[in-house]
This record gives structure tokens, C-alpha cells and sequence, in this order.
């Protein structure tokens, strides 16, 4: 090549794929449920041309190819001289994940260039078989001309001109339109302060001043949501890949799934939408695995040999609840509880309610897999999922029935940027934490905290909570009162009592970035936000709080016990 | 000397690498649609066009519609058309030269093919 393939250039090109890949998964799962129809299969020849095209201009000629073949077999297929079934369509679908990974791995760190002539090689069987008589019915010279691309893009005629209003825009530069927005906001709330004070000296001119004010305030709330709108993509771009994910697990497995999709087009901000796909492939992974049965297995216990898998999504107020639910064989309490004393995660003699023992399979280091297979078992559990809720303040909650199913709840917020914080006083200090992280909180006299194993526990309703005494760990002078207010915070399954002085209520803020130096010196500290009045204050990392439990207090990783 | 190209494409991609490759035209500007019809709307907003590079495979209004539609209204019939064409079309391709365009160039086609062909059709 003579001019560098820019980072730039690579983005845009695995952008553009990835949705060009993406229409290829749908006709390719349509064809095995709707039959190989001749307007599905145009609708995929565009997006494979400019795929083609594409590959080709940034020197990705294997991919480009591979593509070529692709175009022919579908064009085959088109003209009826190829039928796209079983052993074809098999070849068609392991060919399209070969693809996908070779664009993955091509604009990925490395620029690897994978080996794509197995794939090919399948390909070019299945258009010689059909070649055949093909030939025989229609020379090829004759049934050319009619072939003309206008008519194989008739389908995506709709799609081209929304397409054409649109504009892309590079995420960065949005982040960084939020950024400012932000900061307008803060300093609006100075300004509003400052105006009123102002208008009062200024009797004549005071009042426009006043209005001058609020046209700016209501312009950047205006802006703000606005901005956060440009931000919002359906979740449609992280579900759509897992029909195909579901196809092939149930396939490697002998199984039967019938999944199901619903509120594909609820929007969530850009860069929780980036964090979502792993946790998910993650639990679909794992109910595909340990969640539904072989069809022998649901026949023998009287279900339909079809098990279900339902993914939704909805808007509740500012958070975004995800569910996932099988109809499988649930999650067996018993053998939790089983595996989780084998590991240490449960101390002999503690007991858990069913539905409390149930969580523990988010536990580091847990995992009821009976065998390694290369579906969920890597030597991972369930805990790289909460993980990754910790990275998104989100909540996650597993309920079970044995023997009818399991349902995954994934409470997130609509974005990562503003965050809905509850402000506590502690000392003098004022602190945020995320409210996503909070369960409740509440009033309580210093007296009920009970010492065990040398920790302070308040007993909340049925269930004994740890406590962190936020004042000690900040070095701050608490009240001398002998009462506070405990903020319940929640990890998984875990549970967390914050104390602090004073609950000033929620708001909205928008999350400042420390830098790394101040990050790592100060242990629970997630961020900062700075308030209308100018003021600093620091939002608490939950996570790293009960990281903080685990050192001071002892080897025991799970927090939460009944007395 | 060239002022405007209009470059007909439905990727992004090529978009890019147009501005890449024809950044050696010092004041001339690049002007993008991203098929056939969006190209006519740029025709009727942008003088002076000089020179056109045409994707063929496009939706909404591939190349070959767009070609027929200028050549039937005339007013910009005379200005150089470049199809830029994919392996696998070649039919398309002699199609839209014998429509009147000037020349093509295959995908994946280098800077110095582009820039030969562009000199040669609109002179240096």
C-alpha cells in the first residue's frame, strides 16, 4: 500500500463492517427460519458489496475475498442454482463467524490477518456443487446482463435515505460536548446566585438581568438533555448479535432454544451500551449451558423439548432494567450451598434462606459446572458479570424456581456521565455515592451496633450487615450523637452499612474523572463532582469500600451472615 | 485546474480515503454524497463541478440510474464521470461507459491510479 491505513481509517472501516456483518447474521437466520427467499437474499448483496469494496481499498485482500465468494454463493442462490439449506447453509453461517473474526482481529491491536482459505475452501465446494447444473440450465453468458445491481438493492431503498440525514460523529467529541455542558451547568448555578444578588442593588435593570439568566439556564438544560439524547443508541446494537450466539450454543449442545427479544429499542448511553455486551454474552452463555435442558431431559420431565430464552429491555425512570429468563432447570439451592462450603465462600454452620444462597453464585471464584466445557466453563464464574456491573453502578439479582427457571435482573443507569448520587455529610465533609449502589438507608442508634469478629454489624430486618464507619476511614470527626444514619450499600449479593452524619438527599451530577494519582492515593474514591456553589465533593466507589472491609477485616469474603 | 470533485459513494470508508488520496489537489474541494440521488441534490446546490468519481452499487439510486438521470436532463452532462467500480461487476462498469462515462478504476485502486486517471481526463 502507499498511503498508511490510518487509526482512523480502521475504525471507520470496522464500523461500517460490523453493520454489514450484522445484516448478513439476520438474512442468515431468516433463511433458516423463512426459507431462502430471493428478496431476503438481495437484501444482504449491497452490504456484502460495499464490504468488498471496502476490504479491498485497506489491503484486507483475504477478507475481501471471502467476501467475493460470499457475494457469488448468495447470488447463486439467488438465481435458485444453489439451494441454501442444511449442509450449504451450515457452511454459509460458520463462514460468516470466520468473517467476523477476521475483521475483528484485522483492525484489532495487532492488525492480525487471519488464514480465511479453510473457510473458502467450504465455500467453493458448495458453489461447485451447484455450479453443475446450473450450467446446464441457462448459459452463463445469457443470464448476465440481466442480472444488473439496481435490482438487487431495491430492498434496502428505505435504509439509504434515513441514512442519508444522518452524520457521523466520533464518540470522543461528544464526550467532550458533554464535558463542557457540564461545566455550563455548574457555573449556571453560580451565575443564578450570583444574579439574584446583583439584581437587588440594581433596581431598574435588575429584573432583565433576572431574565437574561434564566433564558441561559433553561438554553443549557435544554442543551444538556439534548446532548445526552445524541448519546442514547437502542440496545438493539448490542442484542442483535445474540440470536446468532443462542443459534450456535444450543447447536454445539444438542439443545432447542427458542429466543426471544423484546424492547430492543430501549436507548441507553453510548458507553453503557459498550460495557453490556460482556456480562450478557456471559449469562446467555449460562443459560444456554446450565440453565436449559437437553430435549430429553425437558420431555422426561414434562415440558416442551423447545426450552425459552426471553431477553428484554425497559426504561424505569432514569435506569434501564434488563432481564434475561429461561425456563430451564434452575438453579438447585442445595448444591450452592454445596459447592459454595467447598470453596470457602460459606462458612459451616452459617445458613442462608434459598433465595440469599441463590446470589452466591456471583461469588468470586464460583462455579457449578460439573465439567469444564467451552461454553461457560473457562475457569470463570459468574463474578466477571459483576464485575462488570461495578464498572456500570448497576445492580444485579438472580430468582430461581428449580426445575422451571431462572431469571437474571440487571438494574443500569441510562448513562455513565451523570449519575444520580445520594449526598451524605460526613464530619464536615460532604460525599456522593452513586444511587444506583444504594439499597436503602436509615436511622439508627449507636447501641444496636453488635461487635462480631471484631467488626461493628447492625442487624437490618432479618439479615446482619457489616458496618464502615465512613468518618474513621476518611479521618474525619464524626457527631457525638448517639444516633446516625446508616446508608445500605450493595455488592452482588453482598451488603455493606455505611454510617454517616446527615442525608442531604439526590441529585444529579456529572462524574469528573480524578487523575490517576489522586485515584490510586485515595482508597474508595471514584470520582469528583463539583457543585453549584464550587465546591469539590468526592463520589465514593462502593466497590473498592468493600474491597477496604475484606483487608481490615480478615481473610472472610463473604460480608453478609445471619446471627 | 480542478475546483470541485463530487464523490458518489455509499461507505464511509472510501469517503475518507477520497479525502486522503485527493488532498495533493491544493484548493480544490471535495464535495460527498452518499448515492444517486443525494448526488443530484449536490448538483443542483454546488457550481462548478468538474469532475465526478461514481460508485456504481449504491441504494436508494445506484450509479447506472444516476447516469441515465444526468444524460437525460442535460445540464451536467458534459461534466467527466469516473466510475469507480468492484470486482464482480464488470458488466456493470462497461454498461455505465457506454452511458458516457470517461474512464474507471477498479476497488482497491491506489492513489496513483486515481491521480493518472484524473490528470489524464481533466488535465494536470
Amino acid at each position: 500500500m502507499e498511503f498508511e491505513v490510518s487509526a482512523e481509517l480502521v475504525s471507520i472501516y470496522r464500523e461500517d463492517a460490523r453493520e454489514q456483518l450484522a445484516v448478513l447474521d439476520d438474512v442468515l437466520l431468516r433463511i433458516e427460519k423463512e426459507g431462502p427467499r430471493p428478496e431476503l437474499i438481495a437484501s444482504v448483496l449491497g452490504p456484502l458489496h460495499t464490504l468488498k469494496g471496502n476490504s479491498g481499498m485497506i489491503g484486507l485482500s483475504a477478507i475481501k475475498d471471502y467476501v467475493h465468494r460470499l457475494e457469488e454463493v448468495f447470488g447463486r442462490a439467488r438465481e435458485g442454482a444453489l439451494s441454501l439449506e442444511g449442509q450449504a447453509l451450515d457452511s454459509v453461517f460458520q463462514g460468516a463467524t470466520a468473517l467476523r473474526d477476521a475483521v475483528e482481529a484485522a483492525c484489532g491491536p495487532t492488525r492480525e490477518l487471519r488464514d480465511l482459505s479453510a473457510a473458502l475452501d467450504a465455500l467453493a465446494t458448495q458453489l461447485a456443487r451447484a455450479s453443475a447444473p446450473a450450467a446446464r440450465q441457462a448459459p452463463a453468458a445469457e443470464s448476465q446482463p440481466a442480472r444488473a445491481g439496481d435490482e438487487a438493492l431495491g430492498d434496502a431503498a428505505g435504509l439509504g435515505s434515513v441514512r442519508s440525514s444522518m452524520v457521523r460523529v466520533d464518540f470522543a467529541k461528544l464526550d467532550h460536548l458533554l464535558n463542557l455542558v457540564g461545566e455550563l451547568i455548574v457555573h449556571r448555578t453560580k451565575l443564578n446566585e450570583l444574579a439574584r444578588v446583583i439584581a437587588d442593588t440594581l433596581p431598574d435593570r435588575g429584573p432583565e438581568l433576572l431574565e437574561a439568566v434564566h433564558q441561559v439556564a433553561s438554553a443549557s438544560t435544554q442543551l444538556q438533555e439534548t446532548i445526552m439524547d445524541v448519546r442514547m443508541l437502542p440496545v438493539r446494537h448490542v442484542f442483535e448479535r445474540f440470536p446468532r450466539l443462542v443459534r450456535d450454543l444450543a447447536r454445539q449442545q444438542g439443545k432447542r432454544v427458542e429466543f426471544l427479544l423484546q424492547g430492543e429499542d430501549t436507548r441507553v448511553d453510548k458507553a453503557v451500551i459498550d460495557e453490556l455486551g460482556e456480562p450478557l454474552v456471559h449469562l446467555i452463555r449460562n443459560a444456554v449451558d446450565h440453565g436449559i435442558e437437553t430435549p430429553e431431559l425437558r420431555k422426561a420431565r414434562g415440558k416442551s423439548p423447545t426450552g425459552t430464552l426471553l431477553l428484554s429491555a425497559a426504561q424505569e425512570s432514569n435506569q434501564v432494567v434488563i432481564t434475561l429468563v429461561d425456563d430451564g432447570a434452575g438453579i438447585d439451592a442445595e448444591l450452592v450451598r454445596k459447592k459454595a462450603l467447598e470453596r470457602g465462600l460459606l462458612q459451616p454452620g452459617e445458613t442462608l434462606s434459598d433465595s440469599e444462597a441463590i446470589q452466591l453464585i456471583f461469588s468470586e471464584g464460583f462455579s457449578t459446572a460439573k465439567a469444564v466445557t467451552d461454553v461457560s466453563g473457562r475457569g470463570v464464574g459468574l463474578d466477571v458479570v459483576v464485575r462488570s456491573m461495578e464498572r456500570l453502578n448497576a445492580l444485579i439479582e438472580a430468582e430461581t424456581i428449580p426445575g422451571a427457571g431462572t431469571k437474571f435482573t440487571l438494574q443500569l443507569p441510562l448513562t455513565l456521565a451523570i449519575i444520580t448520587v445520594l449526598m451524605v455529610d460526613v464530619g464536615d465533609e460532604v460525599y456522593a455515592l452513586p444511587s444506583g449502589t444504594v439499597v436503602e438507608s436509615l436511622r439508627y442508634a449507636k447501641r444496636d451496633l453488635v461487635r462480631m469478629n471484631g467488626r461493628d454489624t447492625l442487624r437490618v430486618r432479618d439479615r446482619i450487615v457489616p458496618f464502615l464507619h465512613l468518618a474513621e476511614l476518611f479521618g474525619r470527626q464524626g457527631s457525638e450523637r448517639d444516633w446516625a444514619y446508616a446508608v445500605i450499600v450493595g455488592r452482588g449479593e453482598k451488603r455493606l452499612g455505611l454510617s454517616v452524619d446527615r442525608l442531604r438527599g439526590q441529585q444529579d451530577v456529572v462524574i469528573k474523572a480524578l487523575d490517576a494519582v489522586v485515584s490510586t492515593a485515595a482508597v474508595g474514591i471514584a470520582g469528583a463532582t463539583i457543585l453549584g456553589d464550587g465546591r469539590v465533593v468526592l463520589i465514593l466507589d462502593v466497590a473498592s469500600l468493600f474491597e477496604t472491609r475484606r483487608a481490615r477485616g480478615g481473610s472472610r469474603r463473604r460480608v453478609t451472615a445471619e446471627a | 485546474m480542478l475546483r470541485k470533485i463530487l464523490a458518489v459513494d455509499d461507505s464511509a470508508l472510501i469517503h475518507q480515503m477520497y479525502k486522503l488520496f485527493l488532498s495533493r489537489y491544493k484548493n480544490c474541494k471535495l464535495v460527498s454524497a452518499m448515492n444517486g440521488l443525494e448526488a443530484l441534490d449536490k448538483l443542483g446546490q454546488e457550481e462548478n463541478v468538474d469532475l465526478i468519481l461514481l460508485d456504481i452499487n449504491m441504494p436508494v439510486m445506484n450509479g447506472l440510474e444516476f447516469l441515465q438521470r444526468v444524460q437525460k436532463e442535460g445540464a451536467y452532462k458534459d461534466i467527466p464521470v469516473i466510475i469507480i467500480s468492484t470486482e464482480g461487476k464488470e458488466e456493470d462498469t462497461i454498461r455505465g461507459l457506454k452511458m458516457g462515462a470517461r474512464g474507471y478504476v477498479k476497488k482497491p485502486f491506489q492513489a496513483s491510479e486515481l491521480h493518472s486517471l484524473i490528470e489524464k481526463i481533466t488535465g494536470p
